[in-house]
């Protein structure tokens, strides 16, 4: 197992939304300031910084998981998605951030990567939940401007289109790859 | 010295005393070692076959080891057995986290936490359970009492991890109750109840002080009373969530109804 004593700086590799990348951390360094500081995707957002507001959900190897309660030397060879890996090269939205457009669920937009990233997990393992699951999920984020209930409406509009064409484009990217 | 002398060590062989004398009392550590071994493992025998030979566990505990997440209890089928024996634990469990944070939480992390107000710390102080720490030093097995020490401090060392954290295995009923803002959040307060058949209830309360506090009140007519009184003894902390006194009110209003769960439970 490799060692790395208080202080010393390491390097990270892992593999950032389909890309293979490397940084420098100490041990103590966040996953959510290792994706912002040194690899600079700053999609991922940090609210509180101790795991309660979700804004900094990514996926690590592909389930949800607060970037802010990862430890960066945690993520070494494993596989991080965040909200830059959701839509297409050419900006084109997929399913579940076309719902949050249609369904008004986003105003200042701070929390939206944190809970665009917890039902692309969540949709992955239960891709037609019922409004209470929805609900139990979005618990665990924080939102201050929109209020919850467009991000419901639009979480049950992307399953149900997902889940009616699985083979077209915005399904592509709710199934990322699962290695547990 | 009162031990039997090994049949294969020749009596007159070590013409030193001082090492016999040092052989002899070795022999007579390890028979004890071995006499208390068979004792554990006759007490897990009977333990297991109670409860239908559980697999894992250890003693007379439910020990849940550093990698259990919390989200496994309820997929596993060997967790689902080990709950079984504890059903404080799977009772409290449910209100532990969200979907994102249980995905990586372990029963451990939230030991070593030590959140005033976490279920996963209250069950284990109510239950007299054990943290197991090791370091290069060496493995060391505190109490609950003797870990938590304090708001979010304990008395693991720097160079030390917990690997285990054993809950004993519950004799008797239990209830388990919390207030929080979200489902999943940390309790405002959060009240556990042992009724153990002995005199009165061990009743456990988070979120009111600095750490768990485990009393034991009477289970009929002065339960309210002892009740009053642990809410005043405890004062209740001033946060954002909650002022002292909602939270004194919130102990007076759910702490008798969980120790008469508890008795229920029992009965």
């Amino acid at each position: 197992m490799r060692r790395v004593s208080k202080g010393e700086r390491a390097r990270i590799r892992l593999t950032l939304n389909g890309r293979r990348m490397a940084g420098e951390a100490e041990p103590r360094m966040l996953l959510s300031d290792f994706l912002r500081q040194a690899l600079g995707a700053t999609g991922t957002h940090v609210g509180c910084e101790h795991g309660v507001c979700g804004c900094c959900t990514v996926l690590l190897d592909g389930t949800a998981v607060r970037s802010c309660l990862t430890l960066a030397v945690q993520a070494e060879g494993r596989t991080v998605t965040t909200v830059e890996s959701l839509a297409d090269a050419d900006g084109t939205l997929n399913a579940l951030q076309q719902a949050f457009r249609n369904n008004h669920a986003l105003q200042c937009g701070f929390c939206t990567p944190g809970i665009l990233m917890s039902f692309t997990d969540f949709l992955a393992r239960n891709p037609k939940p019922s409004e209470a699951e929805v609900i139990e999920v979005l618990g665990g984020h924080l939102c201050r401007c929109t209020g919850y209930a467009g991000i419901v409406s639009a979480v049950l509009e992307a399953a149900r289109s997902t889940s009616q064409h699985p083979n077209e484009e915005g399904a592509k990217q709710d199934a990322p790859a699962r290695t547990r | 010295m009162g031990t039997t002398w090994p049949t294969w060590l020749p009596r007159n062989s070590y013409p030193s005393r001082p090492l016999v004398a040092h052989l002899a009392a070795w022999w007579a550590a390890v028979r004890q070692d071995d006499r208390r071994r068979g004792e554990l493992v006759r007490a897990e025998q009977q333990q297991g076959a109670a409860a239908g030979q559980v697999v894992g566990v250890e003693k007379h505990f439910v020990a849940l080891a550093e990698r259990l997440t919390e989200r496994l209890p309820r997929q596993s089928e060997i967790d689902q057995k080990r709950l079984q024996l504890n059903p404080l634990l799977a009772a409290a469990l449910p209100f532990v986290g969200h979907f994102q944070t249980r995905n990586k939480g372990t029963v451990c992390g939230s030991i070593a936490h030590a959140d005033p107000a976490s279920e996963i710390p209250l069950a284990l102080a109510l239950l007299d359970g054990e943290v197991v720490l090791r370091s290069r030093r060496g493995t060391r097995v505190l109490a609950a009492g003797d870990f938590q020490q304090g708001m979010l401090t304990t008395a693991r060392e720097p160079d030390e991890l917990i690997t285990a954290v054993r809950f004993p295995i519950v004799q008797g009923g239990v209830a388990f109750r919390e207030v929080a803002r979200r489902h999943g959040d940390f309790a405002i307060v959060a009240v556990a109840a042992l009724a153990d058949g002995g005199n009165g209830i061990r009743l456990g309360v988070a979120g009111m002080a600095e750490r768990p506090a485990v009393r034991r009140v009477p289970s009929e007519d002065a339960l309210q009373d002892a009740i009053e009184r642990l809410a005043w003894e405890l004062e209740g902390y001033e946060d954002i969530h909650a002022s002292a006194r909602m939270r004194r009110d919130l102990l007076r209003r759910i702490g008798p109804v969980v120790a008469q769960e508890a008795v229920r439970c029992a009965a």
